[in-house]
């Protein structure tokens, strides 16, 4: 196997990871909440996909987009309904909803799909190109492209635009972005719905590669929001180039040292930058010292 | 001033032991299971409670510490003679060590970090797990020989009611005794505001790590029982899932106040077998889900608040105070 | 009282976030003192308390507590030595009454270890006696003795605010910096503040650092005085002088209040 297809399968898988972060980190920044359930956002748009075109046999594209809609419409309520309204008296409440969001929809997948694996659409995960003797994965390119795609739209939606600068405003001071005339509770909206949409075209896209059960993004986000620690879950480049590291680093750890060594791989890095990093990179949302 | 307590105050406890330690004679086998995983569940979830409740760590890695000692009874079990003690005290001492590992990045990193790396820590221990088969049983487990001291064993599950009932009142104790000392109100200043604590002169990393330290060692005492109550150990019990039950149970229960545990044990262990009993077995995870958001929303107290508002009814004076009652009722 | 410096503040320069807040402050407290630190807002009043308690490090410049150079030593430990401080902002545990609030404060003190603490020890109880004692005084002092039984979420912001402060005294400081005690609260709680912190300081012999906006209670209660503007130090000395100071008076335009 050569660098080339390592680093290609790697950041195909870092792609989804990045896809997944990026939701995370909208969430985040614009709702202040750590979303364990995000991964589920995707299980529910494959899920519910594969349900529509498998079982009501409706045409494909269709089903997924269905799906997406689907899973857009749980995030926001979620967030509405659920997330608005806890209580900050216990501390860390808004991670245990979410919590609880990963709880609910995984129990009620589980006894849908009851416990067995479904396969899904290839979307192209089978198609071996072949471009100047390497072989590469049609799936793999195509995550690629509409990972990097959307990160750098989002990035640059988010630095050049006005609905960019609403979302930093909001982020940072929703009371004051408010009195600017800013629609806070629009924008949240807006972010949960994106965000929703991108965890939904990760996981029809992991879907496509592997077999859906109630859990089998779990481990994605898991990765992502690994990526989003190393980075910092208020930046918004760096985490993100740290999930497409992150993809591409265990596909060489994969080759060099075997599929077992993945885990502890990951903890190595963690635990290294977690402890050589200084601690003004660590820091965020410091507390005011008034 | 020498503190005055009531006697009334004195008796408070033993009526509730005596239910304890008769309780067992006046159940049938199954009812016994059951009674004993809610008291192996209580310790556990008091262990959380410990550092989330009291503490403000959201940590979900408390299956980890469970899970260890779980297996390190199981391993001295199956390889080695001692007694169900010593299995006691090494899988509290494993475990507490553990759990100061995984709270030692609290050193460095916010509580929300934290929270995402308790997490990744479960995923290195199911790693373990699986990976080590040779001394773990990899996915498959370890059946676990029943301990005891010579001739008491835990294949009588009596003995294993009575030892988990003796480690949850252990636990309780222990809560107890937290919450009337200092310790207890510099968890409240690192749990409220870092500035606060220090501002007092708390260290909110000892705080923190003791925290730790202290989930981790009932979490360890808890699955040396566990895994000599279920006669088996293996990777599936001790997951995130596993670890999100407790939380449902704590949150559920009411966090900080220690009849919150019990209540909270009670509720994940009597639950599910509702569900199954009603022949929807599989709706449990689901309503759990479905509660837990409930609660945050309508009842962040859990059901121990709603139990104090009632109290509070009978007792105008109320307030929860960590000080001897004969403060409260002089002020 | 005699002129020893219990706190020296040397060149303290703090840039944050690339604006300068303290460009070379320089100033001692005298001991035993009721020493103002006034000026206009963003002064850099806050600022300075920050690096006496170890919130802030300075990018050049050093502190020195009863002759010790604090550099390197953080909050903790440096209230341990005994600087105490209160905020702005309140800070209390809302889960909690007013008694356990204020001992609280009582953790400098603390020497009884997690075990001893957990199975109980002679040593635990005495200090548990002493902590007691110091609280009740304390709180008799603020008016506080007939809330110590009460949640504090319950009550009424200049209450809460002497609890603050109670939690402060409580700890018995040598130095106590108090960032604008007064703020919020109505004229009589200000008079009952202002009397109690006089009173602690006679018993103590307590130093007290006092940031504060009203300049008529500043020239009533301290004997001396320093004023920032603009992170530096404008003048130092009585509060009478130093509020005649043209210079002082041209930073305070727009206040009316001299």
């Amino acid at each position: 196997m050569s660098e080339l297809s390592l680093l290609i399968g790697g950041a195909a898988t870092g792609g989804v990871y990045a896809l997944l972060l990026a939701g995370i980190l909208l969430i985040y920044q614009v709702s202040k909440a750590v979303n364990f359930g995000h991964g589920q956002f995707g299980m529910i748009a494959a899920f519910f996909s594969w349900y529509l075109y498998q079982q009501l046999g409706l045409h494909p594209v269709i089903a997924i987009l269905l799906a997406v809609l689907t899973a857009v419409v749980v995030a926001i309520l979620f967030d509405a309904f659920v997330l608005q309204r806890t209580s900050d008296r216990q501390v860390g409440s808004d991670l245990v909803a979410t919590l609880g969001l990963l709880l609910l929809a995984t129990a009620v997948a589980e006894n849908v799909l009851g416990g067995r694996t479904q396969s899904y659409l290839t979307l192209g995960s089978r198609t071996v190109l072949d471009l100047g003797g390497l072989a590469l994965n049609l799936s793999d390119l195509i995550t690629i492209l509409i990972a990097l795609a959307s990160v750098l739209v989002l990035s640059m939606v988010r630095r050049r635009t006005r609905v960019g600068a609403m979302l930093t405003a909001v982020a940072e001071n929703r009371n004051v972005a408010e009195s600017l005339g800013i629609p806070s509770a629009r924008v949240r909206v807006a972010t949960w719905a994106l965000a929703a949409i991108l965890a939904s075209v990760a996981g029809v896209l992991v879907a496509s590669r592997t077999s859906v059960d109630a859990y089998y993004m779990t481990p994605f986000a898991m990765k992502a929001f690994i990526a989003g620690i190393l980075g910092g879950l208020n930046r918004f480049g760096l985490p993100l180039a740290f999930a497409f590291g992150l993809g591409v680093y265990e596909s060489f750890v994969v080759y060099l040292l075997g599929a077992q060594a993945v885990t502890p791989a990951v903890f190595t890095l963690i635990i290294v930058v977690l402890a050589f990093a200084p601690r003004s990179y660590l820091s965020e949302g410091q507390e005011a010292r008034a | 001033m020498p503190e005055r307590r009531s006697l009334a105050h004195r008796l408070r406890p033993v009526l509730p032991l005596a239910l304890l330690v008769v309780l067992p004679l006046l159940l049938d086998s199954f009812s016994l299971y059951q009674a004993t995983m809610i008291l192996i569940y209580v310790t556990a979830i008091i262990g959380l409670d410990i550092v989330f409740g009291r503490a403000g760590v959201l940590s979900v890695a408390q299956a980890v510490f469970i899970g260890i000692g779980a297996y390190a009874a199981a391993w001295m079990s199956r390889t080695t003679a001692v007694s169900i003690g010593v299995e006691l005290v090494v899988a509290a001492a494993i475990a507490g060590v553990a759990a100061i590992v995984v709270g030692l990045p609290a050193l460095r990193v916010s509580g929300l970090r934290l929270a995402i790396l308790t997490f990744a820590f479960v995923e290195l221990f199911q790693w373990v797990l699986t990976t080590f088969a040779s001394v773990t049983g990899g996915t498959q487990g370890l059946r676990v020989n029943p301990g005891g001291f010579g001739a008491i064993t835990t294949a009588d599950p009596m003995v294993g009611y009575w030892l988990a009932a003796a480690i949850a009142v252990l636990a309780t104790w222990l809560v107890i005794r937290l919450r009337r000392n200092p310790i207890g109100r510099a968890m409240a200043a690192v749990k409220s505001s870092n500035l606060l604590a220090e501002s007092v002169g708390v260290s909110t990393v000892r705080t923190k790590l003791t925290a730790f330290m202290l989930s981790g060692m009932l979490g360890g005492l808890a699955g040396v029982v566990l895994a000599h109550v279920a006669g088996s150990v293996t990777p599936a019990g001790f997951t995130v899932f596993s670890s999100l039950d407790l939380l449902v149970a704590l949150i559920l229960g009411g966090t900080g106040r220690v009849h919150g545990a019990w209540l909270g044990a009670a509720y994940v262990v009597l639950v599910p077998e509702v569900f199954a009993r009603l022949g929807i077995p599989n709706a449990y995870p689901v309503v759990s889900g479905a509660v837990l958001m409930l609660l945050l929303v309508a009842l962040p107290g859990g059901i121990a608040s709603v139990l104090d508002r009632v109290r509070d009814r009978f007792r105008p004076r109320g307030g929860h105070t960590l000080t001897p009652a004969t403060e409260r009722s002089s002020s | 009282m005699t002129d020893t410096a219990v706190l020296e503040v040397r060149d303290v320069h703090v840039t944050v976030n690339g604006v300068r807040a303290l460009g070379g402050v320089t100033f001692d407290v005298p001991e035993g003192s009721l020493f103002g630190l006034i000026g206009p807002n963003g002064a850099g009043k806050t600022t300075i308390m920050n690096v006496i308690s170890a919130v802030i490090t300075p990018q050049r410049g050093s502190v020195r507590f009863r002759g010790e150079d604090l550099t390197g030593a953080g909050t903790v430990a440096r209230v341990r030595a005994g600087i105490l401080r209160s905020f702005q902002q309140v800070r209390l545990l809302e889960d909690l009454t007013v008694l356990d609030n204020l001992l609280l404060g009582r953790e400098r003190f603390r020497t009884v270890g997690l075990l001893r603490q957990i199975c109980g020890s002679r040593t635990g109880r005495r200090q548990a006696r002493r902590d007691l004692a110091m609280a009740r005084e304390v709180a008799a002092v603020l008016g506080l003795s007939d809330v110590l039984g009460r949640d504090v979420r319950d009550l009424p912001f200049g209450v809460r605010r002497l609890v603050d402060v109670g939690r402060a005294f409580v700890a018995e400081p040598d130095l106590l910096l108090l960032d604008e005690p007064a703020a919020g609260l109505d004229v009589t709680s200000r008079r009952l503040l202002l009397d109690a912190i006089k009173q602690a300081q006679r018993t103590t012999g307590a130093t007290v650092m006092l940031v504060e906006h009203d300049v008529d209670l500043v020239r009533r209660a301290c004997g001396d005085a320093v004023v920032l503007s603009n992170g530096e130090v404008l003048a130092r000395g009585a509060p009478a002088e130093v509020l005649a100071d043209p210079a002082v008076l041209r930073a305070y335009f727009g206040h009316n209040d001299a």
